[in-house]
């Protein structure tokens, strides 16, 4: 059985987590360097996440997988940025990688969230490591709108 | 990015001069223009660069990205793209 652990959330107040929801950014979040252990929170359906630090309540990120709303989103990062979560081969990308983007939304006006393509979380599902990695493609924004994404492109479907 | 607690050390080169950081990088003055700089790096693999403004603006993208609030309706937002994404 899976031993569950009651923590405060952000976006929740009190919810129950998994060990396994746990993951560890050795390298903190740019920013947010002295936090390095986040749970993945799922409660909602998705495509959305909560990513919420485990030593400070106030501290957790939106997360969105960022094909759900640019198809032709690439992770084009260096090799060295998948060695340090661990993934060293095919295999491992196939079956052990998740990547995310970091959402904003405007409280005002949620319609205009923006993704940060620049930034991307990359997580090694099996042992749960995580960096936010610098995409090397300087064409990406850290501040790309989903809803306009969505609207050119129609999702890509 | 550390710098709190590092000294900058400052060297006046020439275009084709180099200074070494530790054994293995090299950074070299590959051509002056105007007021524009053209730098050659040549690092181990495992050394990653970017400009430093990349950095700057993924922090700051990070710092507005956490104070989207708590209560935010991630259930609705979620309806309102899954909505354009089929049309």
């Amino acid at each position: 059985m899976v031993e569950m652990l009651e923590i405060n959330s952000k976006p929740y107040g009190k919810v129950k987590v998994s060990q396994e929801q746990l993951i560890h950014f050795s390298e903190g979040i740019l920013g947010f360097e002295n936090s390095k252990d986040y749970y993945l929170l799922d409660r909602n359906e998705g495509p959305f996440y909560w990513l919420q630090s485990t030593d400070l309540t106030d501290l957790a990120f939106v997360i969105i997988n960022p094909q759900f709303f640019k198809t032709d989103y690439r992770l084009e990062l260096t090799p060295q940025d998948f060695y340090d979560i661990g993934l060293l081969t095919e295999k491992d990308f196939e079956e052990n990688l998740l990547h995310y983007v970091i959402v904003t939304i405007p409280p005002d006006d949620p319609n205009n969230m923006t993704a940060n393509l620049l930034g991307p979380i990359i997580i090694n599902k099996s042992n749960r490591l995580g960096k936010q990695a610098l995409s090397l493609n300087s064409e990406y924004s850290v501040r790309h709108k989903i809803l306009e994404e969505l609207e050119r492109s129609g999702g890509g479907k | 990015m550390g710098e709190e607690n590092n000294y900058m050390l400052v060297l006046a080169r020439k275009p084709n001069q180099s200074i070494m950081i530790g054994d293995d990088i090299e950074i070299r003055v590959v051509d002056i223009k105007g007021d524009q700089v053209k730098i050659g790096i040549t690092a181990p693999k495992n050394i990653t660069v970017h400009r430093k403004e990349i950095y700057e603006e993924i922090q700051a993208a990070n710092i507005d990205a956490s104070k989207t609030k708590g209560e935010t309706d991630l259930d609705k937002l979620s309806k309102i793209i899954v909505k354009k994404k089929k049309k």
